[in-house]
This record gives C-alpha cells, sequence and structure tokens, in this order.
C-alpha cells in the first residue's frame, strides 16, 4: 500500500476506534497533533490506539512510552507501521 | 428533603419533569446519539462512552441545570447517587465477547465495567468534587434511595443529591434522575413519590 | 454515639483467617505467585487464595461463606437474622466468572447479594456497594452511617473479589499489571498485581456484642477527583477531600494519626497522587505502608481487608513494612516504612481510591 492510502486508512481506522464522533477523515491532516490540543485525545485513547496497531497491523507495542514518539501525528504512525510490518 | 426535579428517558423518549424534551428512534446506540444532538449537549467524550454512561449523562443534565438555577454548590455540596439492577452487564458482555474475538481486550471498553464509573463521567462533566456512591438492587427500592440521601446529607454535608438509575437490558434502556434539596420548593421526599419518579419499573424489564 | 467494629474474619492468599494472615505479613511472606494465563498466553502474578474453599458454590460466594464463618464463631448467631441488622456487601465484579461459564443473569451483583441473604437468613436483603476500588471502605462507612442515623443497630460487611480472566484481562490492556510482584511507594514500582480475598466484620453501637471489639469507628468521608476514570488526579483532589472529612467527622487532628495504610497499587500515578493528598493533608511525616506487595489488589475486598489488618497490627502494637519499597527517595517526605516497627499509637487513617476518581478515608482507633 502507498503511503497516502496508508495514512488515509489510518484516519479512518483511528476515527473508528476512538469513537470520534464528530470527526472525518478529511479533518484530520498529516501532521496534525493526536494528543493535546490537537485532537483532543487522552491516555485510554493512546491505549486503543496500541490495540489498533496490534490487531490491523500485527505490530506489538509493549511499553506505552514507545507509544508517545509512534502516535505524534498520522505522519508517524505510517512511517512506523511501514518500518515494522 | 424535597425533589426540586425529575427526568426520565426510557428507548428513545427524554422528559424533563412531564414535558417531552426530544424523541428518537433506532436502536440503543443511535438514539442516544440522536438525544446527544437534540439537547445540543456539547461533550465530544459521549461518544466513547458505554450506553449505561451516555444514559446516565443525558438524563442528569435537566436536574443538574435545575441545581444551577437554584444556586446549588455543584463543586463541594452536591452528591450523586447512582443505583441500578443491571450494574454494567452489557458492557461486561462487551469487553468479554472482543477478548475472546481478538484475544485482547479494549481499554476504552474495559474501563466501563465498573458500575460506578457513570458517577465518574458526570463528576468529570460538571466539574463534582463530592461523594459518589454507586449501590445495585434487584428491584430498585425507593427506601435505599432515601437511605443515600440522607447519607449524602446529614453525614456528609451534602445540600443537594443528584440520584439516579440507569439501566440497559438487551438492547433497551431506561434511565431516571432527581436532583432532591435538603430544602428548596418541591414536593417531599417520601418512599412513594420515588416510587413514582426514579424506581419506576419498566416492564421489559425481567421480575428479579 | 460510639461505633464499635469487631467480628472480624478475612481468607486471603496468606491464610483463612485474621491472624494466620497478619502473621504471614508480619514475618514478610508474600502470597504472590506466578501462575499462568491460557487465554491471553502469558504468565501473572497473582495473589490467589489457596486455601481449601467450597467447591459447590461460586468461587466468590465459597471465599465470602469461609470468612463469615469467621464471624459467626465471634457474635451472637441471632445477630446475622435480626430485623435491626442490615448487610453491605462490596464487590468490583462479583461473580464474574458466571459471565465466563455464559450463565450470567440480568443482575449479576444483586443475585450474589440475594444468594448471601438466602443463605444466611438476612432479615433485610444485603445491599452492594459497588464502587470500584474503594467498595470495601464505602461499605464500612456507608454501616456506620446507617448505625448512627439510627436506622440500624448493627451492621455485617463484606468485601469479596476474585481473580478472572475478565478483569486481569482489561488491566492487561491498561498496560496497568507490573512486570513481577508490584511493589507500592518504590521509585522503580511498574503498576499493579491483582489478587483476591474476602474480608468480613460487624459494626455495632452496642459494645457488649462483642467479647472484645477490635476497634472503634471514629468517621470517614469521601471526595471526587472530576478529573479521569482511569488515572488519578494529579494533586489528588478527591483524596484530599476523603480524607479532610473523615478527620473532621472524627474530631481528629492530623499530628493524632498513628499510621497512614494507603490504597497503595503500585500504579506510578496512584501512589504519587496518594503521596500529595497525604502531604498537602499534614500526613507526610506519618508511618505509611500498602498491604499489596504481600497480596496483590483485592479489589472491592481492599479497603475493608487492609483496614482490618492495620487494625489488628496496631493491636499488637506494630506498624508492618510496605513490601516491594525499598527506594522511596521520589518521596522524600513521606515514612514510607521499609521494615516493621513497634508502635503504641492506637489511631489508624486507612485511604482507598478507585476508577471513576472516588477517594474515601476511615479512622479507626484499635482499642486493646
Amino acid at each position: 500500500m502507498d503511503t497516502q492510502a496508508l495514512k488515509q486508512q489510518l484516519k479512518a481506522q483511528i476515527i473508528e476506534q476512538l469513537n470520534l464522533e464528530e470527526v472525518k477523515v478529511e479533518d484530520i491532516s498529516d501532521d496534525q497533533a493526536l494528543f493535546g490540543d490537537g485532537l483532543g485525545l487522552d491516555s485510554i485513547d493512546a491505549l486503543e490506539l496500541i490495540v489498533l496497531l496490534e490487531r490491523h497491523y500485527g505490530i506489538k507495542i509493549t511499553d506505552p512510552k514507545q507509544g508517545q514518539d509512534v502516535f505524534k501525528n498520522v505522519n508517524t504512525m505510517a512511517e512506523f507501521i511501514q518500518k515494522n510490518s | 428533603m424535597r425533589i426540586l426535579a425529575t427526568s426520565s428517558l426510557t428507548d428513545g423518549v427524554l422528559r424533563y419533569g412531564d414535558r417531552l424534551v426530544a424523541q428518537e428512534t433506532g436502536d440503543s446506540e443511535g438514539s442516544l446519539r440522536g438525544l446527544y444532538h437534540a439537547t445540543a449537549m456539547d461533550h465530544p467524550k459521549f461518544h466513547k462512552m458505554d450506553l449505561c454512561s451516555k444514559a446516565a449523562l443525558l438524563v442528569v443534565e435537566h436536574p443538574l441545570n435545575k441545581a444551577r438555577e437554584v444556586g446549588a454548590d455543584l463543586k463541594e455540596r452536591t452528591g450523586l447517587l447512582a443505583i441500578n439492577s443491571t450494574g454494567c452487564r452489557a458492557t461486561d458482555g462487551t469487553h468479554w465477547q472482543t477478548l475472546l474475538e481478538h484475544g485482547t481486550a479494549s481499554p476504552g471498553i474495559f474501563v466501563y465495567t465498573l458500575a460506578n464509573i457513570p458517577n465518574g463521567e458526570i463528576g468529570i462533566r460538571h466539574g463534582m468534587h463530592g461523594p459518589a456512591i454507586c449501590l445495585q438492587t434487584g428491584p430498585i427500592r425507593a427506601e435505599d434511595i432515601v437511605l443515600g440521601v440522607r447519607l449524602l446529607m446529614e453525614r456528609h454535608g451534602m445540600q443537594h443529591v443528584i440520584c439516579y438509575r440507569s439501566d440497559i437490558f438487551a438492547d433497551r434502556y431506561t434511565a431516571r434522575a432527581a436532583l432532591i434539596g435538603k430544602e428548596g420548593e418541591g414536593v417531599l421526599v417520601d418512599p412513594i413519590t420515588l416510587s413514582n419518579t426514579i424506581v419506576q419499573d419498566d416492564p421489559w424489564i425481567p421480575k428479579h | 454515639m460510639k461505633l464499635y467494629l469487631g467480628g472480624t474474619a478475612c481468607v486471603t492468599p496468606l491464610g483463612a483467617d485474621l491472624v494466620t494472615t497478619y502473621e504471614a505479613m508480619e514475618q514478610g511472606r508474600t502470597g504472590i505467585r506466578t501462575r499462568p494465563n491460557r487465554l491471553l498466553g502469558r504468565d501473572f502474578h497473582v495473589g490467589a487464595v489457596g486455601s481449601p474453599v467450597r467447591e459447590d458454590l461460586p468461587r466468590i460466594d465459597a471465599l465470602i461463606d469461609e470468612a463469615l464463618k469467621g464471624v459467626s464463631l465471634q457474635i451472637p448467631a441471632e445477630v446475622f437474622h435480626a430485623e435491626r441488622t442490615r448487610w453491605i456487601i462490596a464487590t468490583t465484579k462479583g461473580d464474574i466468572h458466571s459471565l465466563e461459564r455464559d450463565e450470567q443473569g440480568p443482575f449479576p451483583l444483586p443475585n450474589l447479594a440475594d444468594r448471601i441473604g438466602k443463605r444466611y437468613r438476612a432479615y433485610h436483603p444485603p445491599l452492594v456497594v459497588s464502587n470500584a476500588c474503594i467498595s470495601g471502605t464505602l461499605a464500612m462507612i456507608m454501616a456506620a452511617d446507617q448505625i448512627a442515623l439510627g436506622l440500624c443497630d448493627h451492621a455485617i460487611i463484606i468485601g469479596a473479589d476474585v481473580i478472572s480472566d475478565f478483569v486481569l484481562s482489561g488491566f492487561h490492556a491498561l498496560h496497568a499489571m507490573a512486570d513481577g510482584p508490584c511493589t507500592p511507594f518504590d521509585d522503580g514500582r511498574t503498576g499493579i498485581t491483582l489478587g483476591e480475598a474476602a474480608a468480613c466484620a460487624v459494626l455495632s453501637k452496642d459494645h457488649s456484642l462483642f467479647d472484645r471489639p477490635v476497634a472503634e469507628y471514629l468517621g470517614g468521608g469521601l471526595g471526587s477527583d472530576a478529573n479521569h476514570i482511569s488515572g488519578p488526579s494529579r494533586t489528588g483532589e478527591g483524596s484530599v477531600r476523603a480524607i479532610r472529612n473523615a478527620m473532621a467527622q472524627a474530631c481528629v487532628q492530623s499530628e493524632e494519626i498513628t499510621h497512614v495504610n494507603a490504597h497503595g497499587t503500585g500504579s506510578l500515578y496512584n501512589d504519587t497522587m496518594e503521596a500529595i493528598a497525604l502531604d498537602r493533608s499534614g500526613l507526610a511525616g506519618v508511618p505509611l505502608n500498602s498491604y499489596k506487595g504481600f497480596f496483590g489488589h483485592t479489589l472491592g475486598a481492599a479497603g475493608l481487608l487492609e483496614g482490618l489488618i492495620a487494625v489488628h497490627g496496631l493491636q499488637r502494637g506494630r506498624l508492618l513494612r510496605s513490601l516491594g519499597a525499598q527506594d522511596t527517595s521520589e518521596m522524600p517526605s513521606m515514612d514510607v516504612l521499609k521494615e516493621n516497627r513497634a508502635t503504641s499509637g492506637t489511631l489508624l487513617l486507612k485511604t482507598s481510591s478507585g476508577f471513576g476518581g472516588c477517594n474515601a478515608a476511615v479512622i479507626l482507633r484499635a482499642l486493646n
């Protein structure tokens, strides 16, 4: 899958996994911060993203701290997935 | 002790006192989402909650608005009393099925498998630091509600108590709430009045 | 009105009664062992009850049954059935194995209460308190409050929860499980360890109900964080309020407190939050411990079980070490007990905190 398609797919998966009811794929830009002021996600969402990577991409993150770098934005997530799958 | 406001929410019909506020059709998930939009409750976290918390959050909106109107100290002197029969049984099932299906649990589902979480969600939304109690009984008994309210007022210094039930069973739900004040204008709290407001069982709930 | 606590009993990973459990702890033994988990495909450390219990009952009923046997040896039988006695059961998940067996009825926790009420011929149906990890402490508070308001004379308090794949998988998904046995208040703590237990006690306005009451209940308090449903307030908002309210009800000043038996789960944020809350409450220098290093987090049983053990220690003039706490330099103002210590004081502050941002505290005076 090319990077652009992967990013689009990721955005849809994030919205579904985290029940971001009022957010659409086109509302999330590739470099928008997912946490903090960006999408306003919290610590449980971070753990849900770990579950997302495991279920959809077979990638396990055992240390939530590692997640902090991976889940910065959609770009960093896509990069991580491409490196590890 | 007086009942200052009541509200009810059953299968898509939301009432503040006797007044019909909104009506939505669809399954539980869909009708609760519809009511969220109908009441313009700007609280995106709502969509991450389980059905029990969603119904609880919606049904206590009116009693809490009334509490603000009568000048209640929501932060420090308003307690929460949750009482229900089914607990978080519906979400228990979802958590367990997710686990069996994927081999891993979903943290965002698991946190809702504690019966008192709706109290936490209400407290967060409305900035309430007072006591928050969660009781479970088979048939809801008005006496237990009176007991809980009295403990919160007479032993823990609360001036107001939001008491509510939120029961989910087999894709149906019922939630009822009341604002009870130590003083104020409203009907006196007694088991019979409570029975007609928050206790009242819906016929679809299996008999205990 | 004075409120007396007695008829204390428990079944824990360290023994089938309170004295055995306490003495194992005094010797520094732990009830935590590794156990393979088939569903999750790995080993976990857990504090499981090893002593035999009835197998013809759901496990939680069997643990409660065993603990209540201990109570029945200490109080007159008629108290179990009296109209002036109220029963309160504290549990988070009750017979959660029923879900795994695919036998869960519509009212899981009320059904547990019904079974217990019928088995012991309780006059009133037992009330279930399901308030996450403060359930046990809250049950004690609600028992005391009901007696204080004259609604009953005696209360039989039960706290119980069992280890299950249901709960284990959830905490695992939250990345909350410790790498080894939990080490509360240690700088290197990595999370919680799950345990199981049943604890029981009787609270009464009648001193004469007991041969020897173990403690006087002085006060209890509650407070909420209003912050996050699974993470504690960084500033201990709810805990500070619970402690302050308990001290006010007990008419006790912070300098009078002998000992704090904290919630101390071993999770990074909980233990830090508690240190902050205790500091804010003027309790920084008071000898502090958590028992969870001995048998894990027993959830709905925790507050009651740990309170009973702490009172028993004070009756013997002992404060137990906080097992697993070695390096505590991260909390320099806290006097975390690294060795057992003698004391002549009697005033215990027991604190609990739980998901949903709930917090509870009680103050008990151990009686000699």
